[in-house]
């Protein structure tokens, strides 16, 4: 059970239902995200979900990917990086992904074009987790 | 009633470097002139709260322009810029300063910047520091490398989008939601510019060895930062700081890099801060 101000955490599946939801249900994505098509793989260090989004909708989350499993780009940080960014008040350094790859260990591997021209919709994503929480 | 702003907006023509500038520029207040430069790729609405608080504007003649290429100050009139990349350099930036306060006849301002506004500040207190009252850098690093990179005009990434994206979490979550958005939606209108500011930013601006030859005897410079700002974090411009002598330092609680545009009554409190130590500092300076 999470304690106030903290990030909640579940089991990978739960937590894509979760996710699913509340990105196809956020007036942001809703509103600018017409174009929103690529995948991109959340690397949270314990646990790993591909996000494949196909104008502006959840097209499927794959949790756990194998290897064959491609995607456009890539978000990688250990566990704990990814719950700070989760907590309603994250602190300094863990409000955002460049934030978080200035000061903590979140790298971004892949494509950076695709991410670049997504990335007011992925970073609505990231702040979505606030929301959502984060997989165990 | 229509409800009007008491800033008041104006053009007016400078030469620099041969070119020459029709430069927009807000103004509301009285006394001693604050002059006020805008973060990169953006525009002198990151001012507005300041232009609007009575509390500043009964004592200080607030003046925010738009650097050329940004906002309503176009690229220069007497020059074929379409055939030439814009880059902006140190050495530029500082005379366009120099020049605009020329053609208003202000003498001795207060320069306040953010961001590479910020950077610029340092730069006109090591090299023209006699033509300022003092200088306040927001979010300013001595050295800022890395940022100056092709993805800023690389079409498959729609810079457009990419730049105010980009800006979102260099700005503390805490701020409010619209003075966010906002912040996104004027850089959304500089994106074109952006590239060529970060040469500034990243790559012609480099004080690491000049700091300790920066007088703040002659022009005071009281450095502030945001907890939340991580391109200029508060622990980073503290250590710079330590090295320009008699340099003030104030750390601003839960604010970004953007603190006027993204949470000015938040801000206001730490520049009036910056303010007072400016006053203490000329008293004690003219003794």
């Amino acid at each position: 059970m999470a304690g106030l101000g903290e990030a909640l955490e579940m089991q990978v599946t739960e937590w894509a239902g979760r996710f699913s939801s509340a990105s196809d249900a956020d007036p942001v994505i809703a509103a600018s995200g017409q174009g929103f098509s690529c995948s991109y793989l959340l690397d949270m260090g314990s646990s790993r979900a591909l996000i494949k989004m196909v104008e502006g909708r959840v097209h499927r989350i794959t949790p756990d990917p194998g290897p064959m499993d491609g995607y456009d780009f890539a978000l990688r940080a250990c566990a704990a990086t990814w719950r700070e960014m989760a907590r309603p008040a994250p602190e300094p350094g863990c409000q955002g992904l460049f934030a978080a790859s200035a000061t903590r260990d979140m790298r971004i591997e892949g494509d950076i074009a695709v991410l670049m021209r997504n990335l007011g919709c992925v970073t609505r994503q990231v702040e979505l987790l606030r929301q959502v929480g984060v997989p165990q | 009633m229509a409800k009007h702003s008491q800033a008041i907006g104006r053009y007016v023509t400078i030469q620099v470097d041969e070119l020459e500038y029709e430069v927009f520029y807000l103004r509301n207040g009285q006394g001693e002139p604050l002059v006020c430069q805008h973060g990169a790729g953006s525009h002198n609405h990151q001012w507005r709260g300041l232009l609007e608080d009575s509390e500043i504007t009964r004592r200080y003649d607030v003046i925010a322009y738009d650097l050329a290429y940004h906002g309503k100050s176009d690229p220069p009139a007497n020059h074929k810029w379409w055939e030439n990349e814009y880059r902006l350099t140190a050495d530029h930036f500082s005379k366009f300063v120099l020049r605009f306060c020329d053609a208003l006849n202000i003498e001795r301002p207060i320069f306040m910047g953010a961001s590479f506004g910020g950077n610029l500040a340092l730069q006109l207190a090591r090299y023209h520091g006699e033509r300022f009252r003092a200088v306040l850098p927001i979010g300013a690093m001595d050295y800022s490398p890395g940022f100056h990179q092709e993805i800023w005009r690389d079409p498959r990434a729609n810079p457009a989008h990419a730049f105010p994206a980009a800006l979102w979490d260099s700005m503390a979550p805490q701020s409010p939601e619209r003075d966010r958005w906002l912040a996104l939606h004027h850089a959304s209108q500089g994106a074109a510019a952006f590239h060529g500011d970060l040469y500034f930013y990243s790559v012609d601006h480099d004080l690491r060895d000049e700091l300790h030859n920066i007088d703040s005897r002659t022009c005071p410079i009281v450095l502030m930062s945001g907890t939340y700002d991580y391109l200029a974090p508060p622990e980073a411009v503290e250590n710079f700081a330590r090295k320009i002598p008699g340099s003030v330092f104030i750390e601003m609680d839960g604010l970004g890099h953007l603190p006027m545009a993204e949470n000015y009554p938040a801000f206001r409190r730490y520049l009036l801060e910056a303010l007072k130590v400016v006053e203490h500092k000329s008293r004690v300076g003219a003794v």
